[in-house]
């Protein structure tokens, strides 16, 4: 195998490999390491490369395999993980200044089931301060390059993770989703992103600031939507240490991928979501459609009277619980924040407590909306509207679409997190799937979203969409760099 | 609101510049109508959500 190849390789692929012996974890993990020496000085999707330690689990891993001691799917895979999931012994900054020495004394419940499950972790990888932004133009570590345009940020807060995924720099990734954290990167860098239900995959572990206690959710960051139930079924589950791990039984998650989707029926909810398309992103999202018809889904508008307000629950829920979660820095360390974020945390302090609890009130209208609506249909589907800014797009705060001018930011927030937030809101899963490519050639999103711990169906469904629509066969041309 | 910003800053021990109090004041101002929005609302028959709920089968 040569390092070109990693660009089309598949957990899928490389497990049943990996299984038989034809390849070894050793051989893999080097091809990775290269990739990343290489790639990494132009992407910067990796904050922590861990080379030592992964040849030495890749070795482990090979000789277990070879004895016969096959653990799972994931033995021998090379992964990356965000860096706000704590790590035992390595840096885990949550892409702060505050935390950049912190080396835990513990994992997070996610890392101890992937090495349960025996994968070899390549590094961590480099994120939006604490999580709380879209674009991992991080001050401390440096910005994220999306490998689709070096020019063109990668989205976040998980913009390493689906950086590093996309430019085969890994084979997935681990990110965290508080406002579409794993879903708007996943979209700008034309690869799959799943934030699975609220609760259904351990928190514990998480660094805490990083994400609200209402909205927040660890996600999956893969090549193909195959891969991505393959990494659900290893770290979905109850989890004693997280109170809000949910104790639903999970699913075989890759037990519906490659079935027929004619009987299902998708809702569409044209009065928040027709505001957020610009450019070619509306024409995109019409032939997503299309394509989900010809495979026989029937279609139906649906009404969600309280849409509108999910993005300004989302707000004042989530930066209320996290200044909560910052009151020990911002009263030790203030100044080491962003000024950005800084005055974002003072802002908060200023919230009305009633406020709080009116938002968790409309939360429950809207759930309760989404309930009935999920009555009629077995998904949702939606565009993950704005495709990447350039990095200098970011700072002007304006974005150019196709020649059309989209602002990026409000007062409800960044204008991307307006298609992801209400899952957030709501809890339901849901998946960014990519579904075309802009007339500047950056990939789009088509989000697809379940009944609650109905992942397999939201699966279901992107697996037949990608594999009809075949967008996941383009790749990012990274051959000329390093 | 500027009062409360002020003591927040002695409180907190944040050495604001005025300049910083603006950005900061353009923020709740900016903000204020996510609050009328959401306070419009008539949530009298509504608990918080507070974690998800599942009811019935799985279809």
């Amino acid at each position: 195998m040569t390092e070109s190849e990693l660009e089309n390789l598949t957990i899928a692929e490389s497990s049943e490999r990996i299984k038989s012996g034809e390849l070894s974890p050793v051989e893999l993990t080097d091809l990775f390491l290269q990739r990343i020496a290489r790639l990494n000085p132009s992407v910067n999707a990796y904050t922590t490369v861990l080379a030592d330690s992964a040849r030495a689990e890749a070795k482990i891993a090979e000789q277990e395999i070879r004895s016969g001691n096959y653990r799972s799917v994931l033995h021998g895979i090379p992964i990356s993980i965000k860096d706000n999931l704590a790590t035992i012994g390595v840096p885990t900054t949550g892409g702060s200044k505050i935390l950049a020495d912190w080396k835990p004394d513990f994992d997070a419940t996610v890392v101890v089931k992937l090495k349960a499950a025996g994968v070899i972790t390549l590094g961590k990888t480099n994120m939006h301060e604490w999580a709380l932004g879209g674009t991992t133009i991080n001050p401390f570590f440096g910005t994220t390059r999306n490998p689709w345009d070096l020019e063109r940020v990668p989205g976040g807060s998980s913009g390493g993770s689906a950086a590093a995924v996309a430019a085969a720099m890994c084979l997935a990734s681990i990110g965290t989703d508080s406002a579409g954290s794993v879903r708007n990167p996943a979209a700008m860098c034309g690869i799959v992103g799943l934030k699975p239900t609220y609760g259904r995959v351990s928190c514990f572990g998480g660094v805490p600031g990083t994400g609200a206690y209402s909205t927040n959710h660890f996600g999956v960051l893969t090549r193909t939507v195959k891969d991505c139930a393959l990494v659900l079924q290893e770290i979905a589950g109850y989890d004693p240490k997280d109170p809000l791990s949910a104790a639903e039984p999970t699913d075989v998650y890759s037990a519906k991928i490659g079935r027929e989707i004619g009987y299902l029926k998708a809702g569409l909810i044209g009065s928040y979501y027709d505001k957020l398309m610009f450019g070619k992103v509306e024409q995109i999202f019409a032939a997503a459609l299309r394509q989900l018809e010809l495979l026989g889904i029937k279609t139906e508008q649906l009404s969600i009277p309280h849409m509108d307000l999910a993005p300004a629950v989302h707000t004042v829920v989530s930066r209320a619980e996290l200044v909560s979660d910052h009151d020990h820095y911002l009263r030790t360390r203030a100044r080491d924040y962003s000024p950005e974020l800084l005055y974002r945390h003072i802002h908060a302090l200023m919230f009305p407590a009633g406020s709080y609890v009116t938002a968790q009130r409309v939360r429950r209208l809207l759930a309760e909306e989404f309930e009935r609506a999920f009555e009629r249909v077995d998904v949702i589907v939606t565009p993950v509207s704005i495709p990447a800014p350039k990095i200098e797009e970011c700072g002007r705060g304006v974005t150019d679409v196709d020649g059309e001018k989209v602002s990026l930011r409000d007062a409800r927030g960044s204008t991307w997190g307006l298609s992801t937030v209400p899952f957030n809101v709501t809890g339901h899963p849901a998946i960014s799937v990519c579904c075309g490519f802009t007339g500047a050639g950056q990939p789009v999103g088509l989000q697809i979203v379940g009944r609650p711990f109905e992942e397999s169906t939201v699966l279901q469904v992107a697996a037949r969409y990608e594999e009809a629509a075949g967008w996941y066969r383009r790749k990012p041309q990274l051959s000329g760099i390093g | 609101m500027k009062t409360w910003l002020q003591k927040l800053d002695r409180e907190y021990g944040f050495q604001l510049t005025e300049a910083e109090m603006d950005i900061i004041l353009n923020e709740v101002t900016a903000a204020e109508p996510l609050f009328e929005q959401l306070n419009a609302v008539d949530v009298r028959s509504k608990t918080p959500f507070v974690r998800l709920d599942v009811k019935g089968p799985k279809k």
